[in-house]
């Protein structure tokens, strides 16, 4: 890609008609009629630059603004936006549990009612903020990255609805469990991707702390030193839509094999200071999770647990938003934008500046023009 | 039509027309046809002292002459665009009613010729009474010529073909090529020439000499020829001393064909008093 550009090129061509304006300035200049010229008078004409000062001035300026108009742009410089956000993952729960209805009147769900927080939820985050979806039976799915698209993550929330029967609800709703330490890890996954390249995990950083978290509850874990200097903990958090059944303890990690413990992904999330809120829809949370939700002496509380009725409770919901409100935007991402150095405003200046000066020297004796 | 100026018009040389009759005019002046004796006063020439009159009365007496007449005048006027700048043309129409009239007043014939880069109008001269309304017409009719130049020569040689003899006054600013002239006028050098020319200079003040004028860039415009020549004001001396120049080279010139010339500024309070002078100047001349 070259490096000098136009913006607008095709305005040079007011270019072409500047000789004619030369041509038609030198035929409408004032001239005094005189009977008595002589071929000696020729050498009392004035210098070059006294006779053509004006047509060279006229040139120049017309030059500057026509390409200043024009706008070449003559590098590039790489321009580094931070952008500031918070990232907050919904993790929604569709287990066999939240297909419970209501009430005996009512034909909702709790997971609808879930939805319902979720939707008002993200009406309420600002627009700069990155909001991802994940829903998670037996196993997470990713519904969305996180985007600051609210139609987008409104759609997606709408494929999970029980009343439209898409083929994603059908196929979480299969298994019937409620894994929701593999969506919180999922979310935190996309949270490190979404790091610096400098201070991304290598595929084993991932697997070790995989078998970290695959342990039992409350072994040390192992941060990679990539993580704990990234920047973590500012304006990260994960808010999970539950019913409060959630099995985190030893013998679900014992029974189904294979599955992050989720007291430990509390831990990490302490460690590394992301945030994380719980809301228990119409019931209660196992006391695993509450303790290790719980701070000890000298910690940072990682988050709190809001427990509602069996109906949308919309002022729980604002007192997480403002919770996640007073958190520290996050400056993790940045966008880079190659921006040509358009050479406009040095042209135009130095076209009006050539134009003041073409007037201050009409204005000597010897230069002006009678 | 009450003249602008009242001028004396009078000639160098007699007529060479062998039957030009009695040419002698009615009053007194300078000629050569004896009038009378009177008392000498202070100031007369000496050379007009009667010496015999002195021998027989014992007292100083001056003779007098009748001033010579019978000539005809032709007005040869310039009316080339470069006349139509500023107020010159008003003052070669006051010019030519004024000599005229001064001709016609004596019982002389006059006429009219314009030119500028040829002859355009003709009257041949005439005493006739309704001439001098002739030529004032003729003037205000003068046709606005754009003609690319100016030329004497053509016109002076019509005059000499039609006219065996005149007294030829040119009204002209004499912007014009006068190297030619020196060929035509071979009579300059004759003792009696048969044509008698008379140059007026009719110039606006800026055509010899720029003043009143701040420095700056002027560009001037040729009226003639249309040609374009920018000029540095700040070289206004250089100029002024180019103009005087080609002015004297210009009286020069004329003065070497036979043609004595008298300069006269637009706007000029004393224009009578210079051609009159003009006039005297050429009769103490006189051979």
């Amino acid at each position: 890609m070259p490096e000098f550009e136009l913006q607008y090129p095709l305005v040079l061509m007011l270019l072409l008609p500047a000789p004619l304006f030369l041509v038609l300035r030198r035929r409408t200049r004032h001239k005094l009629p005189f009977p008595a010229m002589m071929p000696e008078m020729r050498r009392l004409r004035p210098g070059f630059w006294k006779r053509y000062y004006n047509g060279i001035f006229f040139s120049l300026v017309y030059l500057c603004l026509i390409v200043s108009l024009a706008n070449p742009g003559y590098s590039k410089e790489t321009v580094e936006d931070f952008i500031e956000s918070k990232w907050l993952f919904l993790a929604l729960d569709l287990s066999g549990s939240m297909k419970r209805p209501i009430s005996r009147f009512s034909d909702q769900t709790l997971g609808d009612l879930a939805l319902d927080g979720i939707r008002s939820f993200i009406d309420m985050r600002r627009s700069e903020d990155y909001i991802g979806l994940v829903a998670f039976s037996s196993y997470a799915k990713l519904l969305a990255p996180l985007t600051f698209d609210k139609d987008l993550l409104k759609t997606k929330l709408e494929l999970v609805r029980s009343k439209n029967h898409s083929r994603i609800y059908r196929e979480l709703g299969a298994g019937g469990g409620t894994n929701a330490s593999e969506a919180v890890w999922l979310s935190l996954s996309a949270f490190f991707s979404m790091l610096p390249e400098e201070n991304r995990l290598s595929v084993e950083q991932i697997a070790g702390m995989r078998e970290f978290l695959l342990g039992e509850p409350a072994a040390l874990l192992d941060i990679p030193q990539k993580i704990r200097h990234a920047g973590l903990g500012t304006g990260m958090a994960v808010i999970l839509f539950t019913d409060g059944r959630i099995e985190p303890t030893i013998r679900a990690h014992e029974r189904r094999g294979g599955l992050p413990n989720l007291v430990n992904i509390i831990t990490l999330m302490k460690a590394v200071g992301v945030r994380f809120y719980i809301i228990s829809v119409g019931g209660e949370v196992d006391e695993a999770v509450q303790k290790a939700m719980e701070p000890k002496a000298g910690e940072p509380t990682v988050g709190r647990i809001f427990v509602t009725s069996r109906g949308l409770d919309r002022q729980q919901i604002e007192e997480v938003y403002r919770e996640i409100d007073i958190l520290e935007t996050n400056r993790n991402l940045t966008r880079i934008t190659l921006q040509p150095r358009w050479l406009r405003r040095p042209l135009l200046v130095f076209g009006f500046g050539l134009m003041i000066l073409h007037l201050i020297l009409r204005s000597l004796p010897r230069l002006r023009k009678l | 039509m009450k003249p602008p100026y009242l001028f004396n018009i009078q000639l160098k040389h007699p007529p060479r027309s062998q039957m030009s009759g009695d040419w002698a005019g009615l009053d007194k002046g300078t000629g050569y046809e004896f009038w009378g004796l009177r008392k000498y006063l202070p100031g007369d020439s000496w050379s007009r002292i009667d010496w015999k009159a002195r021998a027989r009365s014992g007292e100083l007496y001056v003779r007098e002459f009748l001033k010579d007449s019978a000539y005809n005048l032709l007005l040869i006027c310039d009316v080339s665009p470069s006349m139509h700048f500023g107020r010159k043309f008003g003052m070669l129409q006051d010019l030519v009613i004024s000599l005229a009239y001064a001709a016609l007043h004596s019982n002389n014939p006059c006429g009219l010729l314009l030119f500028a880069d040829r002859v355009l109008t003709w009257h041949p001269p005439s005493a006739a009474p309704q001439q001098f309304s002739r030529i004032v017409t003729a003037l205000e009719q003068a046709p606005v010529m754009k003609s690319r130049q100016t030329r004497l020569a053509p016109a002076l040689n019509f005059m000499m073909n039609r006219l065996s003899s005149c007294l030829g006054v040119i009204i002209s600013d004499f912007h014009t090529d006068l190297e030619n002239l020196r060929g035509l006028m071979d009579a300059a050098d004759s003792r009696l020439p048969a044509h008698e020319l008379v140059a007026l200079h009719v110039l606006e003040e800026s055509e010899y000499r720029l003043t009143g004028i701040e420095d700056g860039l002027l560009t001037l415009r040729d009226m003639e020829s249309g040609h374009q020549m920018p000029l540095d004001l700040s070289r206004k001396e250089e100029f002024n001393a180019l103009l005087r120049a080609a002015r004297e080279k210009n009286i020069r010139t004329l003065a070497g064909a036979g043609i004595d010339s008298a300069v006269l500024p637009v706007g000029a309070a004393d224009i009578q008093a210079r051609v009159n002078t003009l006039f005297a100047r050429r009769l103490a001349a006189r051979v």
